[in-house]
């Protein structure tokens, strides 16, 4: 009786006229600046903060949660399209999904990214009204020794992404490691690897690397294979051939269970969110397929699966925002900040005293996903008209959209130079068979594993105590332990059978 | 991934022997710095413990890459077409050099003029279309941009300080 009170105080909340005009705008505008690289929903939001002030703050929460899981699907657009993607989270579709609009298939790999989240959105926004407040609470039990541990976890995963030799993935996932102590350090404040330049004493951003190491390497590529290799790929026309066929849903339907499921539970961890989650289920779904050697090259379940998984992370963060008042990402952190000034306290009274704003929130989830899928799914025949386009003239526009995004970011020209630099050098990467994707997640996930792992430290007086005290800590290490001992056979059966 | 497999196999040992050395090289200064930054202070962990760490894996990563990059087999010289080479490195360079004349010209020229420049020189000279074409797209691409960023989203993009200290 109680969760039947909840939903209908949630969407008694949500389906208010000025309430869904709120939801489909926000969904709207995170479709867009999801598919402009730069100008990410953290900006957005924090553009808008101001204006949030004077609006109902439950209006402005619709407002703000409808940006973030629609940039989660616009970043999939240009990731499938050309390779860029708009957002972290998107970084793996760029792998499966444009190898797949290269076949002749953006619209199904379009397709999927959208029904995905769709089914994804859905799921979460049922699992949120069931278990949300209950789940919130096991987030509690992560310290900082449990969360170096899951990132340990996550960046040996990271190292099964990438198509070439294990040791290649775990010299990126290093140097991406060591590219996110670039700027102050967390503790002390002290400069490192800053070379003096201004710019980059709060660090590299996220951005510029990934525009630089996917967009204009992509760019340079483009440009060495000249007129042959700037042939449009030709895409099928009507919507009902663009649109995944029954063999696509076939083998998606697992992925998306799987990528929702993941993206539930990792996006109600502070620093888990859209970017760990998809990246988690993209190694998923290659560990279970039968033949993991299509990733890359094209498969839709690397496609399901992790758009599924950040959209479920995207909705599902909300829950440790708004039950106890902790963040899960920065723009988590944004939204809290809309929340404090209007004297709003997240926490666990934040349900009993605002169930409208609780249950308000999570109703207009589900209105905002069906709002996108109406809003993308017409429009998915007109984004594949872009692959029509000639290579040699979608060029000038990557380098405009790239640079205008850079630029945008903190109106400065060095900013601009640091992304050309980050893009010069995934080319020549690319050339010597390095894949940066690892570098990017071991660059997210580096300022999170450091902060926590000098914190268990200092937590443990300078000894390794915490991580075999704790025994969420000690099982995810055992976890690491094993996954590299399995490693290790595999490679060793690998050798052993290769062998005359 | 298939996509980036396609290129890599047109470098030859040489490149990628050069790249690893780069890598084994960045990680030794990494790893000098790390140092000077101090691994430990007053029982805890130092601002230099994370990077050194990191600064260690990557270098001995590296030097694996560079050992299994040195024992490559030589491409025979017939493979490799010398032509081909300096054409796709000249075109490459071409590309580099419009980025970098577009994020220099931002200001100066402002990014109407800028994008025109940049967009004219990448398909006129790099990729060889007509004027006319180059034209159209080059001010189609600075309006469409125009509306989609400074009209639509409202990002503050620059005028350009020498049209200012000409028209002001």
């Amino acid at each position: 009786m109680e969760l039947l009170d909840s939903i209908a105080v949630g969407f008694a909340t949500a389906l208010t006229v000025k309430n869904l005009a709120f939801c489909f705008v926000g969904a709207f505008v995170g479709t867009v600046v999801g598919v402009l690289p730069g100008l990410g929903p953290v900006a957005t939001i924090s553009l808008l903060l101001p204006f949030s002030f004077t609006m109902d703050v439950t209006s402005a929460v619709i407002l703000m949660a409808g940006i973030f899981y629609g940039a989660q699907y616009g970043g999939s657009i240009t990731a499938i399209l050309v390779r860029i993607p708009g957002e972290a989270s998107t970084v793996v579709t760029c792998l499966d999904g444009y190898a797949m609009a290269r076949q002749g298939r953006a619209g199904a790999a379009l397709g999927i990214a959208a029904f995905g989240s769709f089914l994804a959105g859905i799921g979460v926004t049922i699992a949120l009204f069931l278990v949300g407040p209950a789940m919130s609470e096991f987030a509690l039990a992560f310290g900082p020794a449990e969360y170096t541990a899951l990132v340990l976890l996550g960046l040996l995963l990271v190292t099964q992404l990438s198509s070439g030799p294990q040791g290649k993935a775990l010299l990126m996932v290093a140097f991406g490691l060591l590219l996110s102590t670039v700027g102050k350090d967390p503790i002390y404040g002290t400069e490192r690897f800053t070379f003096g330049v201004f710019s980059l004493f709060d660090g590299l951003n996220m951005a510029l690397l990934a525009m630089g190491l996917f967009g204009v390497s992509e760019l340079l590529i483009i440009a060495e294979g000249g007129a042959a290799h700037a042939k449009p790929v030709a895409q099928p026309t009507s919507l009902r051939e663009l649109l995944p066929n029954a063999a696509d849903w076939r083998a998606s339907r697992m992925p998306i269970l799987r990528g929702t499921v993941l993206g539930f539970f990792l996006g109600l961890l502070p620093g888990g969110g859209a970017t760990l989650s998809s990246f988690s289920s993209y190694v998923l779904e290659r560990r279970l397929a039968k033949n993991p050697e299509r990733f890359g090259q094209g498969a839709i379940e690397g496609v399901a699966g992790p758009e599924s998984a950040n959209n479920a992370a995207a909705q599902s963060s909300f829950v440790p925002l708004l039950s106890l008042g902790i963040p899960a990402n920065a723009v988590m952190a944004v939204i809290l900040g809309a929340l404090l000034v209007q004297g709003i306290q997240p926490g666990p009274q934040l349900i009993a005293k605002r169930p409208d704003l609780f249950f308000g929130v999570i109703a207009s989830m589900l209105i905002g996903n069906l709002m996108l899928i109406v809003l993308n799914v017409p429009l998915i025949s007109i984004f594949v008209q872009l692959l029509r386009v000639p290579g040699s003239i979608l060029a000038p526009l990557i380098i405009v959209f790239c640079v205008v995004g850079a630029y945008t970011l903190s109106n400065s020209v060095p900013e601009v130079i640091i992304m050309i630099g980050f893009g010069i050098a995934g080319y020549l990467m690319r050339k010597i068979d390095l894949d940066p994707a690892p570098l990017v997640l071991a660059f997210v996930l580096g300022n999170i594993l450091e902060t926590n792992f000098r914190q268990a430290l200092l937590v443990g007086r300078g000894t390794l105590s915490l991580f075999h005290t704790r025994p969420i800590a000690a099982g995810l290490l055992l976890c690491c332990a094993a996954l590299i001992a399995f490693q290790l056979y595999q490679a060793v059966h690998k050798r052993r059978s290769a062998a005359p | 991934m298939s996509d980036e497999a396609a290129p890599a196999s047109t470098v030859s040992r040489r490149w990628h022997v050069l790249g690893f050395v780069v890598f084994t090289a960045a990680g030794f200064y990494a790893i000098g710095v790390a140092l000077q930054l101090g691994l430990w202070r007053q029982n805890s962990p130092g601002e230099g413990l994370f990077p050194f760490i990191a600064a260690v894996a990557m270098t001995a990563f590296a030097v694996a890459g560079l050992v299994s990059a040195w024992r490559m087999p030589r491409r025979s010289a017939a493979a490799a077409n010398r032509g081909d080479l300096a054409q796709t490195l000249i075109r490459v360079a071409a590309y580099i050099f419009g980025l970098v004349f577009y994020a220099l010209a931002l200001n100066p020229l402002g990014f109407i003029t800028s994008t025109i420049v940049t967009v004219v020189f990448i398909l006129r000279f790099a990729e060889r279309y007509s004027w006319p074409v180059t034209l159209a797209l080059a001010v189609g691409t600075a309006a469409g941009c125009q509306i989609l960023f400074v009209i639509w989203l409202g990002a503050i993009l620059p005028f350009g300080y020498l049209w200012e200290s000409l028209l002001y």
